[in-house]
């Protein structure tokens, strides 16, 4: 495989699987601050 | 009262994303992007594609995560509660588009069921290259095989949300650790760094080709499940406190992530072991490279029946968990109209299996509707951008997407954002007309009854369309009044 493609494989799985686990772990992060009591609905008082 | 009480919602936020991510793989990603990555100009393909990633799929899951949320019902009631009950007729349409696919989608969900039989009782490939394929497709064979899959989801689906996620929570992570072990086979295999070069290396000339850009764009468009109304639908069940925002980039980030395996796993695999025939078969078509071809490629590698059975059960679980969201979508728009749910899901049912008879019995029925709702779905797309826009796209964002719940505050890239996907899908839409008037001409692309041509596309349109306005009132009627979320005049 040439340069160029060793390149974009690392971009391109990079930013696609790096995106996952980046993403997953600020889900993971900030799911024990939740509070339950959140109104569904917020045009609601 | 909630729309959402009495049908219960997600127990978790990871059983949330399983069922979110269990309805947006599917065969697309399996069957799909392997075959237009490879067409495309593998990695000058890949580069739009990470592109449209963000420009395309997660601006309409996001939005369509949103309306679910807050409007608690399916895709008529939350257009008809956003943006007026005037609008209900979009919302009809994104419910019916996503239906006339399940009628088909039950029979590729079969087919699946049948190789997975046929690779387990070593049926594959067989003497003859497709042999099975001719005398399955269009039989009785297929008509049971989509009966028994179409029961299935109807079996998961009547079991309520928390029945979906706990079928997730089984098929999800099972498809995912097979996708994985397929691919590490494949890379495994001698010569598959010829599959890896071909997947990757970018010609930057090719860069400026439109169409590149344009299958790029579609690919993102019915792979991702994005703007078809199953997110929306599934966000209904959302918890109160549920996060929005990084929950749609997971899923969108989450379903390319499997495309990306599975491009790998069949290309590694095509140019490992049978590098001369390369071309011939990622330009099989869909049903092609995977029904005849797949079957004589594992059969030439080492355990290849174990990883034959691995693939279409695999295969199997991607188009199940798919076909599960659309029977709910399907589901969920009869229970909104004041339909009971047991009653909602045994006429979904038998709808499902009588629409889906046609396209079981005969291939060119189920390519002509596999046509027709491809494109469907890119004016489904164009309706949520509208719908946003009509909203007024900063009140939307600071409503219903930085809302409580909300890991992360989106900011006005945001907006920026839903103008381009509206833009693209005007674009993509007179694109499609251009090309197929260009290449079929105008007599023949005006045929109502050809498989492929402008004429049946539009005059199926038409007909939906009509049914769609001519019913507004009645399907807004149940809808909900407007100024329960706050509709701006």
């Amino acid at each position: 495989m040439t340069t160029a493609g060793w390149i974009t494989m690392a971009l391109v799985c990079g930013y696609v699987w790096g995106g996952v686990i980046l993403l997953v772990s600020i889900a993971m992060r900030s799911e024990g601050f939740k509070d339950d009591e959140a109104p569904s609905r917020p045009w609601e008082p | 009262m909630s729309g959402s009480e009495g049908t219960g919602t997600f127990s978790s936020r990871w059983g949330m994303l399983l069922v979110m991510l269990g309805m947006a793989v599917g065969t697309g990603n399996i069957w799909r992007f392997p075959r237009i990555a490879a067409t495309n100009g593998g990695g000058t393909f890949l580069i739009p594609w990470a592109i449209f990633l963000l420009a395309w799929s997660v601006p309409l899951l996001l939005v369509e995560f949103a309306m679910g949320k807050a409007a608690r019902r399916g895709p008529i009631g939350a257009f008809a509660t956003m943006i007026g009950q005037s609008w209900a007729w979009m919302g009809a349409w994104v419910v019916l588009c996503a239906t006339f696919i399940m009628f088909y989608y039950s029979v590729v969900t079969g087919w699946t069921l049948r190789y997975l039989g046929a690779a387990i009782a070593g049926e594959l490939p067989g003497a003859e290259p497709g042999a099975l394929w001719e005398s399955y497709a269009g039989s009785g064979w297929a008509v049971l095989t989509m009966a028994i899959s179409l029961g299935i989801a109807v079996w998961v689906v009547a079991r309520g949300v928390r029945g979906i996620e706990q079928a997730a929570r089984i098929l999800m992570p099972a498809l995912l650790v097979l996708v994985v072990v397929l691919a590490v086979r494949a890379v495994t295999l001698p010569g598959a760094e010829r599959g890896l070069a071909f997947l990757f290396t970018p010609d930057l000339a090719g860069l400026g080709n439109s169409r590149v850009w344009l299958e790029a764009l579609t690919q993102n468009a019915w792979d991702t499940g994005a703007g078809w109304g199953l997110a929306l639908t599934y966000a209904i069940y959302m918890r109160a406190r549920e996060d929005t925002t990084v929950n749609a980039f997971v899923l969108g980030f989450g379903n390319n992530s499997v495309s990306l395996l599975a491009g790998i796993m069949v290309l590694c695999t095509v140019f490992s072991v049978r590098p001369d025939a390369s071309a011939e078969i990622v330009g099989a078509g869909n049903t092609g490279l995977t029904f005849i071809w797949v079957p004589q490629l594992f059969a030439a590698m080492p355990a290849g029946r174990f990883f034959m059975a691995a693939f279409f059960l695999a295969l199997f679980f991607a188009a199940l968990t798919s076909l599960i969201s659309m029977v709910e979508l399907a589901t969920r728009a009869l229970v909104d109209r004041g339909m009971a749910r047991g009653k909602a899901i045994l006429w979904v049912a038998v709808a499902g299996f009588v629409l889906g008879l046609p396209s079981a019995l005969s291939m060119a029925v189920f390519e002509n509707q596999d046509n027709v709702w491809g494109v469907g779905l890119l004016v489904s797309g164009l309706f949520f951008g509208i719908a946003v826009l009509r909203y007024g796209v900063d009140e939307f964002r600071e409503r219903f997407v930085n809302s409580a719940g909300s890991d992360v505050r989106i900011g006005r890239l945001w907006n920026v954002a839903i103008w381009v996907v509206t833009l693209e899908a005007l674009v993509l839409l007179v694109w499609w007309l251009s090309q197929t008037i260009s290449e079929q001409g105008w007599a023949a692309s005006l045929d109502p009854f050809a498989r492929w041509s402008l004429g049946t596309v539009l005059i199926q349109f038409a007909v939906v369309l009509a049914l769609c306005i001519a019913f507004n009132r009645r399907l807004a009627r149940l809808a909900g009044s407007a100024a329960q979320i706050g509709q701006r005049s």
